[in-house]
């Protein structure tokens, strides 16, 4: 897909999360420069705040590659990481992740040895008009201020 | 006891559902009759203007719009969506007034499905 219309479309969809008011005080975006959209996360249930790098490179051919980053833009360890319901978030072993935010519409979910689109027969091109980014921030978004991911 | 034909009968799709005028009859006796416009958008960036009166259900309008949109290519009309304003999903069973549509108001379709996790 041409960079253009790809950037174009993730600006579209950012607007539509901003109507959807996926960005609060607890979930903003932090820089917004294509094909990488930071949002800084804040637990609810506890003392941390993670940084979330969505690539969107080539979207919406492809989903959003969402990971959990550092200051310095590199994967935190495990012990850096979300929780989910208090437990840990899956690992993800062909992509080599101790944990990813194993969520539909989300490039690592795709890949996953468990979802594989050649195994379920659903891939992004099923998901891609249900589970649009604007949906995924959303839904991410949610799971922070609900406290299901913290 | 055998039941009825249309008990059997559950709408499929929103247009379905609240395409058919009188199915969806708007109360007489409240509201704001006037016309009024409001606009939809999709996530996309697509936008049409609707014109409709306050006592006219959320369903109805939503109906019209996804038939809409459904007629111009821009979604899948068989999809299950949903209206949200300033971040609310919009009851389809509430008038526009009682759902606080305000003449001018921009509202977003989307989708109603939501990504599971884990």
């Amino acid at each position: 897909m041409i960079a253009e219309i790809s950037r174009e479309i993730v600006g579209r969809e950012i607007e539509a999360a901003h109507m959807l008011v996926a960005f609060h005080d607890g979930f903003a975006i932090e820089s917004d420069v294509y094909p990488e959209l930071f949002v800084l996360a804040k637990s609810t249930r506890r003392d941390a705040i993670f940084r979330l790098r969505f690539d969107v490179s080539n979207y919406d051919e492809e989903p959003p590659q969402v990971r959990v980053v550092d200051a310095d833009g590199n994967e935190v360890a495990s012990s850096k990481f979300p929780l989910l319901n208090n437990g840990a978030f899956p690992n993800h072993n062909l992509a080599g992740l101790p944990h990813f935010l194993c969520l539909q519409g989300v490039r690592d979910y795709y890949t996953h040895e468990n979802h594989l689109p050649s195994k379920t027969g659903l891939g992004w091109e099923q998901h891609r008009r249900l589970f649009p980014l604007s949906v995924v921030l959303k839904t991410i978004s949610d799971k922070f201020r609900n406290g299901d991911w913290h | 006891m055998e039941r009825q034909r249309e008990e059997a009968v559950v709408p499929e799709t929103i247009v379905e559902q609240f395409g058919d005028e009188a199915a969806a009859a708007p109360q007489p006796e409240a509201g704001d009759k006037r016309k009024h416009d409001v606009t939809i958008k999709l996530s996309s960036g697509a936008d049409h203007s609707f014109a409709y009166r306050g006592d006219e259900l959320v369903g109805k309008l939503l109906a019209d719009a996804v038939k809409y949109f459904g007629d111009h290519k821009q979604l899948d009309p068989n999809g299950q969506y949903k209206l949200v304003s300033n971040g609310s999903d919009l009851n389809v069973a509430q008038t526009l007034d009682q759902a606080g549509v305000k003449p001018g108001d921009v509202l977003l379709l989307t989708t109603q499905a939501k990504p599971t996790d884990g």
